[in-house]
């Protein structure tokens, strides 16, 4: 059941009020309550792969048990690697068996070798991507000494299936929940009350913003269509808009929906299409994510390459600039895999990897040029000129992203780069345009102003009476019933 | 370290403390949950009462509109020409695509028989039902109208994916709600869970017509074609895609030619012996009671039982027990499905809504004959 169901809405009403009146504030008891209700929600999609959730928490959680009870380095060294053989191999099974072995024999058949194909055909179990990175975390935590191994299993198990969060984040680690977890959980209302505007929201963007941004892209995108540059570039600014209200829309709603249990979830979104640069685009999209490759990744990549590599230069550079290089080009490979199982992904993940090595190499020339000429880079046509620039360069990128292979995602950059991009676009073709134009501009308008917030509404209405602050509120749950990009056309079937 | 530019700090890895507003009371423990509750409940409250009030208004300014703009064409139609017209016919595309006034008056001349067929695509019941009721509460005393027919199937579900659409919930009010949900779970074809699935979208749909604010729309007026050549609401498929060349019905067309044997699932199986076991008695209950409402505007109803449904089993104990015999079956006529006959799996062409409507008129005119 998505976030944004009906029927999820009846399940958490259930739960919000098991937990809080049935429970009597003791944390156990919620803990086992939220255990079952996590169980319950993954099992609505498929009851299969809750036995799969179950499993990876179970052996996540004794690995870590049987690290933390050895003082031995190598024995500990092996019960990590089982973990993360087990769990990465369990994400790669489902996910990636299929694009590696059909990569595999494309390798063959380029050598005149054309082996039988073997496929297997799975549906990918929901949130696996998110899951296994909490259990790896956890054991990575654990090894490391920075976390404690829980003894209690309902509580391992909790932190990788947190209903709000595992079908599509926020990554929660579980250094940051386990505590939360493991303490009295104390009804806040002024919590709570965030969460529930955290929640609309989060309504908001996703159902009313993107929502009708998927019409449009899909319009513009269909497998019929041969659309001009013109009509490419605004299918794909739509899509940078649609992905962005999309996901960030669904963490408010993730995270709204844990402040309503009395937990603290990571920040997911900042803004980011108001970043000056890539480095900060990527400071402010994903957070969880980005952190997460970060810590897990690029860091333990770079620590072992600098102390294998003890010259001051290699290659013909610096080393530091060599690891920087090699560390974010396999960050961003991975990151860009994570998304899916498809090269169009490795591509977008290695232009982000190519933009930041571009940003960094320009650093010191851009800081002297600006020197130089006696240009102060807080001025506003400068920081316009910079986050338009870095949109521009992050909407490209998204056209990899969206396409379904290299080959239609390469029609669309040389069709965007192409006379037809000047070709009138036909802008009927596009459904509800003009509704979504206007709520686009109203949703960059909150943005803005609210970007100082965790999320855009937080302070809107905060000082107002009561009557406009819910007269606020009503108009914007009217406005998403109204204008939501759920159907709301009749389909006719055979009648 | 990120710029602290004109654009906003950027953020740090961990939560934010959480936003406080300031008109908010700050309860922490059972006290700020208990007012948490109170408030969310009287916003609720409010949200809900306001939309209520909001639809009784709007609809009292506007009255109930049909969300159907085929069957608006038609009602509009109607009100300009009810003069004409003493026979009407309410029902889906089965209705619309299969009635012929023209052949229906001919074979009637003798009982001056003028029908208007008000059948729309995807109008099965309760849908029909209501837009029935809601002609007959608007009938005045003076109305031509003796006879009316209305298309006897069961309850449509509605399908996923038009639960949000108002077309599927516009006439949904307590009493309709109250008798499709008793409907259904006195349907003892269906096991519990089914029931409770087959509802639900009703009880949804009931409460977005009701306590959702109505968005407001423009209405969409079609071209009169779509009351047919003769302008009396009949419209055959065939003719329909030659005039507009729609690509829906030619698919349907070409889909339906290329395995003309599904067809035969189709016919019902008459050896299988009527079990009342199947009667609805809540559906029962309901169609008498339009009977009874359609008898004090001075109508004859009758419910057509029509050919190519996907079964018959809760629909000819119905046959046996609704008051007055006032049941038509057009089900069992080997004609009705033929190929030849056929636009697609569901429907007739012309040439067969033609037989089918002389058909209908002949029994018709068996019961009309034995009325007097």
């Amino acid at each position: 059941m998505p976030l944004t169901s009906v029927t999820f809405a009846f399940f958490f009403f259930l739960v919000f009020i098991l937990y809080w009146f049935a429970c009597n504030g003791d944390p156990r008891r919620q803990n086992v309550l939220l255990l079952l209700s996590g169980y319950f929600f993954y099992g609505w999609f498929n009851w299969k792969y809750a036995i799969l959730l179950c499993a990876i928490s179970l052996v996540t959680y004794s690995l870590a048990i049987l690290m933390q009870g050895t003082a031995k380095g190598s024995t500990k060294k092996l019960f990590l690697l089982a973990g993360l053989l087990v769990d990465i191999g369990i994400l790669a099974g489902f996910k990636y068996f299929n694009f590696f072995a059909d990569a595999c024999r494309r390798l063959f058949s380029i050598v005149g070798f054309t082996p039988d194909g073997v496929t297997i055909h799975v549906i990918l179990p929901l949130g696996i991507s998110f899951y296994v990175f909490l259990a790896v975390s956890y054991l990575v935590d654990v090894y490391q000494q920075k976390l404690a191994a829980v003894r209690n299993p309902v509580d391992v198990l909790l932190t990788l299936s947190f209903f709000p969060i595992i079908s599509a984040g926020p990554i929660q680690r579980p250094i940051g929940l386990l505590p939360q977890i493991r303490n009295p959980r104390i009804f806040d209302y002024a919590r709570a009350s965030a969460g529930l505007k955290q929640i609309l929201w989060g309504l908001f963007m996703k159902m009313l913003i993107a929502d009708n941004c998927a019409a449009g892209v899909n319009a513009v995108f269909a497998k019929t269509a041969a659309p001009p540059g013109s009509m490419l570039l605004i299918g794909i600014f739509l899509f940078a808009i649609q992905i962005y209200a999309d996901f960030a829309g669904y963490s408010n709603l993730a995270i709204g929906i844990a402040k309503l249990l009395g937990f603290d979830i990571i920040r997911n979104f900042a803004y980011p299409y108001f970043a000056r640069d890539i480095r900060e685009f990527w400071r402010r999209w994903n957070i969880s994510l980005t952190t997460w490759f970060r810590d897990y990744v690029f860091l333990p990549l770079a620590y072992f390459m600098s102390r294998k590599i003890k010259a001051a230069r290699s290659w013909g550079m610096r080393t530091e600039t060599l690891i920087y290089i090699f560390g974010i080009t396999v960050t961003w490979m991975l990151t860009g895999l994570w998304h899916g199982a498809n090269y169009t992904f490795m591509v977008w993940g290695l232009l982000q990897g190519f933009f930041l090595v571009l940003h960094r190499a320009g650093a010191t020339p851009r800081r002297k040029l600006l020197k130089k000429i006696h240009l102060r880079n807080d001025r506003s046509p400068f920081v316009i000129m910079e986050t338009g620039l870095t949109f521009f360069l992050v909407m490209f990128s998204w056209i990899f992203f969206r396409a379904d292979n290299i080959g239609q995602a390469w029609s669309h950059v040389t069709r965007i780069f192409s006379a037809s991009l000047f070709q009138k676009p036909r802008l009927r073709a596009i459904p509800n345009l003009s509704v979504t134009v206007a709520f686009i501009l109203i949703f960059v308008a909150v943005e803005w102003f609210g970007r100082e917030e965790e999320y855009a509404i937080a302070r809107l209405g905060g000082k107002w009476p009561r009557a406009l602050r819910w007269t606020l509120y009503y108009a914007i749950i009217l406005a998403i019933f109204w204008f939501s990009g759920q159907r709301q056309e009749f389909i006719y079937f055979q009648f | 370290m990120g710029k602290t530019g004109s654009l906003g700090r950027p953020p740090g890895a961990w939560p934010h403390k959480p936003v406080v507003n300031d008109n908010h009371f700050r309860g922490s423990g059972p006290m700020g949950l208990r007012r948490f509750c109170k408030t969310v409940s009287l916003f609720g409250v409010i949200f809900l009462g306001v939309n209520f009030m909001g639809n009784l208004l709007l609809r009292r300014l506007d009255g109930r509109k049909a969300d159907n703009p085929v069957h608006e064409l038609k009602d509009a139609y109607f009100a300009k020409n009810a003069g004409q017209y003493n026979a009407v016919f309410f029902g889906s595309s089965l209705t619309y695509r299969h009635i012929n006034p023209r052949v229906i008056d001919d074979e009637l001349r003798e009982f001056h028989v003028r029908g208007f067929n008000f059948g729309s695509p995807a109008t099965s019941n309760p849908e029909a039902l209501y837009l029935f009721e809601d002609f007959i509460e608007k009938l005045p005393p003076s109305s031509a109208v003796r006879y009316a027919f209305i298309e006897l199937t069961d309850l449509a579900r509605i399908n996923p994916l038009n639960q949000f659409s108002p077309r599927s919930y516009y006439y949904l009010d307590f009493r309709y709600l109250k008798f499709i949900v008793r409907y259904f779970f006195a349907d003892s074809r269906l096991d519990g869970m089914t029931k409770i699935v087959s509802a639900y979208p009703y009880v949804q749909g009931y409460f977005l017509n009701n306590f959702l604010l109505a968005k407001p729309t423009q209405a969409r007026m079609l071209g009169r074609k779509y009351l047919g050549k003769r302008k009396d609401g009949y419209y055959g498929l065939d003719v329909d895609l030659k005039e507009n060349k729609s690509r829906e019905l030619l698919d349907r067309r070409l889909a339906f030619l290329r395995d003309t044997s599904l067809l035969a699932k189709r016919i019902p199986n008459k050896k299988i012996p009527v079990s009342l076991a199947f009667l609805n008695p809540v559906y029962l209950e309901f169609l008498n009671g339009l009977l009874s409402r359609a008898e004090k505007k001075n109508v004859e109803l009758y419910f057509v039982i029509p050919p190519r449904l996907p079964g018959y089993h809760a629909l000819y104990p119905l046959k046996k027990c609704i008051r007055g015999g006032r049941v038509i079956d057009l089900s069992g006529y080997a004609e009705f499905y033929l190929p030849a006959l056929s636009f697609d799996l569901v429907h007739l062409n012309s040439a067969g809504a033609d037989i089918l409507s002389a058909c209908l008129a002949g029994k018709l005119k068996l019961k009309l004959g034995a009325g007097r």
